[in-house]
């Protein structure tokens, strides 16, 4: 499968299975999923909770192999990546945003923001300001020095979305990133990502429940079962 | 809550089952070594009541065999026995050893100091060059019935044959003349003769110079003591020894006093080992039921019924491990107590014993030790507020802060690689465990290197006496007591110095005679000599006439002090003395002027003597002292420092014990502590994993935090190592055994201890690092924490 029009195509799933035992049963958490994402795009995944939502992204982001299947990432075939070969990837090409933030209590935020950096760029300088530069990108600029611990549910996954992006990756995964914040907090976060993919180029791929994000992303891909439901452009599948 | 617990527990039933079986090993070890002791203490009771070992033996110039109806008819005795004692030598391999030549009855077996043949047969009365040798130094020397065996005594060889084997209550350890420094095994020769043959080889046909006696039970010792006294007094009393101070009997029970210490300490360390591996099953149970503790507690349990049912399970689990280990004990006490008792004495188990008190303690182990390890692995889960648990959260709200380390860095330009940040971090967040896990480690370190410091110690010791302290080529002991006039013609061509000494064994009783009299073996010498000076410890050395120095073991027993007074008896007479000092002289337990003691004894006598060879001429000295009919004895420098390694060798088993104990306890701590953090912070590590650090990484930031706490607990371990040692210089124990003790630091088997416990520590990560690497990460990562 190739991408359409001048857009360049950055994510590909061609037929991907993934199936894991939970007790005695065999769960098929994707079923023959084919998927094409182009870089720059703003995709947000919709779908029930076991849809598979999750277990895309963990394809994607190489946190975890599919059953059958193939998933390229700039062309190259990922899944197919040695161990050391997909913690260089993950260590270049992706940035990660989890529901529950993930931070590192023992670390500042602008020392959670470094180490995302450290396997890429060893000049201890060109870290500090990298990440001064994108906290200050995501509004918490002042308080750098702020250990998880004395901040709130808000600010900490805007640490979390600085850390993912201050390494200037390919791809950005966000797993339920909202799921842990109130309403409003949650709410400037989909600002935050959207206005990030807007001036970065970054390509962002969003879980959520939250259909009403949908107004905020560039295509919509609904999940049911493991399988592709539909996918469209903003709004077709509400 | 209990039922849902043990269901919990079978779900884990490997770690469980691990955990059980160390508890039940443990436990078996310690009961098995807690049977031990008293059934081999039992068994060699068994073996002196049957063979009759004498509770007292006085050594005369020489008496009528007659003599001994007279001591067996005072009311106080049950059994005397006259023999002859003499000291002799024998060739073995081309060189004389100090042989104990015992003259018995050949028509039949002694009545006290009886032997038990273990090869051949008993004495022959017509065949007078028929012999018996002690088992043990036959075995070491390949000596064997039908053999000869060439004996020198009083300065004449003679031939004899090896008719049997025997093992005697009395030498129940093989040991040496008492003039040898040091003993060594297979030094001693105990040759038992025909009575006739060696009385015509003293000149003394019809007479017998030592008798054993022993008492019926319950009469008053030191009275029934002066009654065979009194009958011997005529007879010129040598010497007298009560059963405690007989060299084998004494050591034997040292020995086993010593087991006895050790194995509270074994319990010690058992408990603690059960505790740590037990913490880590429970730990990880009570960690994936953080969810149900939180519905619990939703539901209406308290916190303490919560803990409580936890703890019940525990303690059913360790009850059911130590009911397993003693059962266990049972058989495998038996062999350990036949082997302990046959290295000990030669003689087999007579008997097994199985201890009340360390049965309970026992039984109680696995329970303690689980109990504890729960309320450890439980609190701070069933302290967690139930709105917390219910989302499965731990939480953690400690502040972290850049540590010192990370801001002295800073402060002269240098940051750390975030790993090594990290890993600075977590071990200054979490303070208590890490401060557990430097203890656990310096308490290993201490462990695992006072063994060395020890054995260097005394090596160190021992040098520093032979090289301060003693300026001697050889020490010799006499046949018998010569007069003064017969040591200075001795004229030995190759002697520059000869310095008289005389060994003779005494009662010493304090003045004021409240501690009762005490059988010590006293050392005379002229107090200014240039061969031998014995180091005081405390006071100072012998005054003028009417001093005396004691070793720290019989001035404790006497309960006196440096200034006090003590009364010294022998041969019928007694004199007072003053300490002036307490003395670590290894010859002797009290040290007295040569003139004192020669008007103790009534005359200008001496039992041996230290030579220095003229320059060059070491081994023409040691050819003429062999020659010389009166000496029996020659130990030069060269044999009694192998004497002391052979010693030490003997010792370094007891060390390589508490070295392989400091070992296994830092595998067990440091293995449990590292899976435990590992566990914990696993969702820390998958981020690592997927912000892109390597395996590698992963690895050495365990390793990291490992070597971290492991070096700064062997640092701590050094100085404990240190003070524990220096306390152990004081100790009576120490001052006992060896020449003044003191402390030789051996740096390179410290830092080696130190650096077999850091790469030990090391190998006690790999589990864990194992289990970082092969975890699942995209669902690792999404494991809750706060913090």
């Amino acid at each position: 499968m190739s991408g359409e029009g001048a857009a360049m195509m950055i994510v590909e799933l061609r037929d991907v299975c993934k199936e894991y035992l939970l007790g005695e049963t065999t769960v098929h958490a994707m079923r023959h999923l084919s998927l094409a994402i182009d870089e720059g795009e703003f995709v947000v995944v919709l779908g029930p909770s076991g849809c598979g939502k999750t277990t895309l992204l963990n394809m994607v982001s190489t946190l975890d192999r599919p059953t059958s299947g193939q998933v390229f990432v700039d062309g190259e075939e990922v899944s197919a990546y040695t161990d050391s070969e997909r913690t260089r990837f993950r260590a270049k090409k992706v940035g990660l945003v989890f529901q529950f933030y993930n931070l590192f209590p023992a670390l500042t935020a602008r020392e959670n923001v470094e180490i995302g950096l450290a396997p890429v760029i060893k000049d201890a300088a060109v870290m500090r300001q990298r990440a001064e530069e994108y906290l200050r990108l995501v509004g918490l600029g002042d308080q750098v020095d702020k250990f998880p611990a004395q901040m709130s549910g808000g600010e900490q996954q805007r640490v979390a979305i600085a850390r993912a992006l201050a390494k200037e990756p390919r791809l950005l995964l966000a797993d339920e990133p909202t799921g842990n914040l109130d309403a409003e907090s949650g709410e400037m976060v989909w600002q935050l990502l959207r206005e990030l993919n807007e001036r970065t180029g970054t390509t962002v791929i969003a879980v959520t429940h939250q259909t009403d994000v949908a107004r905020l992303a560039s295509r919509i891909v609904h999940l049911r079962s493991g399988q592709l439901a539909d996918t469209g452009q903003q709004g077709a599948v509400v | 809550m209990l039922r849902k617990t043990f269901r919990e527990f079978r779900r884990i039933k490997l770690r469980v089952f691990a955990s059980m079986l160390l508890i039940s090993v443990g436990c078996a070890t310690f009961y098995a070594m807690s049977a031990m002791m008293p059934s081999v203490r039992g068994s060699l009771h068994v073996v002196y009541d049957r063979l009759r070992l004498s509770d007292y033996t006085v050594m005369v110039d020489a008496a009528p065999v007659s003599v001994v109806d007279d001591i067996e008819g005072l009311d106080p005795v049950r059994y005397a026995y006259g023999r002859a004692h003499l000291s002799g030598l024998v060739v073995v391999g081309g060189q004389n050893v100090t042989a104990d030549l015992l003259g018995f009855n050949a028509t039949s077996m002694p009545t006290v100091n009886n032997i038990s043949v273990t090869d051949g047969q008993y004495l022959d009365p017509d065949s007078p060059d028929s012999v018996l040798l002690e088992q043990r130094f036959a075995e070491e020397h390949g000596i064997g019935p039908g053999d000869n065996l060439t004996v020198t005594v009083l300065g004449r060889r003679h031939n004899f044959t090896v008719r049997g084997q025997f093992l005697s209550p009395q030498y129940v350890l093989s040991a040496v003349s008492p003039m040898a420094v040091y003993p060594t095994a297979g030094s001693l020769a105990v040759i038992v003769l025909p009575l006739e043959t060696l009385q015509q080889l003293l000149g003394l046909p019809g007479h017998v110079n030592e008798f054993c006696v022993v008492f019926e039970d319950g009469v008053d010792r030191e009275a029934a003591m002066s009654e065979v006294d009194d009958v011997l007094r005529d007879y010129g009393v040598r010497r007298t020894m009560k059963r405690e101070d007989m060299f084998g009997y004494s050591f034997v029970e040292t020995d086993l006093a010593y087991g006895d210490e050790f194995i509270g300490l074994l319990s010690g360390i058992i408990i603690a080992v059960a505790f740590f591996v037990s913490f880590s099953a429970m730990h990880r149970l009570v960690r994936t039921q953080r969810r149900e503790i939180g519905v619990l507690r939703g539901l209406g349990y308290s916190q303490r019924s919560v803990l409580a049912g936890y703890i019940v399970a525990a303690v059913v689990f360790g009850l059911q491990s130590s009911i397993v280990g003693v059962l266990l004990a049972i058989p495998i006490a038996v062999p350990l107590s036949q082997e302990y008792m046959t290295s000990v004495s030669g003689f087999p188990l007579q008997e097994m014993v199985y201890p009340v008190t360390p049965f309970y303690i026992a039984i109680a182990i696995g329970p303690v030790a689980t109990a504890m390890a729960m309320i450890a692995a439980a609190w701070s889960a069933t302290h967690v507020p139930p709105h917390h648990a219910i989302r499965g959260e731990m939480v953690d709200m400690r502040p972290a802060r850049a540590t010192l380390v990370e801001r002295g860095l800073g402060r002269v330009g240098w940051a750390l690689s975030y790993p090594s940040r990290y890993v600075f971090r977590q071990t200054s967040r979490r303070r208590l465990r890490s401060a557990l896990v430097v203890v656990a480690i310096s308490v290993s370190m201490t462990v695992g290197a006072t063994g060395p410091v020890i054995m260097s110690s005394v090596a160190g010791s021992f040098e520093y006496a032979l090289t301060v302290h003693d300026n001697w080529d050889f020490v010799v002991s006499f046949s018998h007591h010569l007069l003064q006039s017969e040591v200075d013609d001795l004229d030995l061509a190759h002697a520059e110095t000869v310095v008289p000494i005389l060994r003779s064994g005494a009662h010493v009783a304090a003045t004021s005679g409240e501690s009762g009299n005490r059988s010590a073996s006293i050392v005379a010498l002229p107090w200014e000599n240039s061969l031998h000076v014995p180091e005081i410890t405390a006071g100072s050395g012998l005054g003028e006439r009417g001093s005396i120095l004691l070793v720290p073991r019989l001035a404790h027993q006497l309960g006196v002090e440096v200034g006090d007074t003590v009364t010294v008896f022998a041969s019928g007479n007694s004199t007072e003395l003053e300490v002036t000092g307490i003395t670590s002289d290894i010859l002797g337990d009290a040290v007295m002027r040569l003139d004192d003691a020669r008007d103790l004894l009534g005359a200008p006598v001496a039992s041996g003597a230290f030579v220095r060879a003229s320059a060059g001429h070491d081994e023409e000295l040691r050819e003429e002292l062999y020659r010389r009919g009166e000496v029996v004895m020659v130990q030069g420098r060269a044999e009694t420092i192998s004497g002391m390694r052979r010693m030490l060798e003997y010792f370094s088993d007891i060390v390589q014990v508490f070295t392989l104990l400091g070992i296994l306890m830092t595998v067990l701590i440091v293995g449990n502590i590292v899976l435990i953090g590992s566990l914990e912070r696993r969702s820390e590590y998958a981020l690592m994993r997927a912000l892109g650090f390597g395996g590698r990484t992963i690895a050495g930031v365990v390793a990291g935090e490992t070597v971290l706490l492991t070096v700064v607990g062997i640092l701590l371990g050094i100085p404990m190592t240190w003070v524990l040692n220096t306390w152990l210089e004081v100790q009576p124990l120490m001052q006992n055994i060896f020449p003044a003790y003191h402390v030789f630091f051996d740096w390179p088997q410290v830092v080696g201890t130190g650096v077999v416990i850091l790469v030990t520590a090391l190998l006690a990560t790999v589990p864990s690092v194992r289990m970082l690497l092969r975890m699942p990460v995209h669902t690792t990562i999404r494991e809750r924490q706060i913090g």
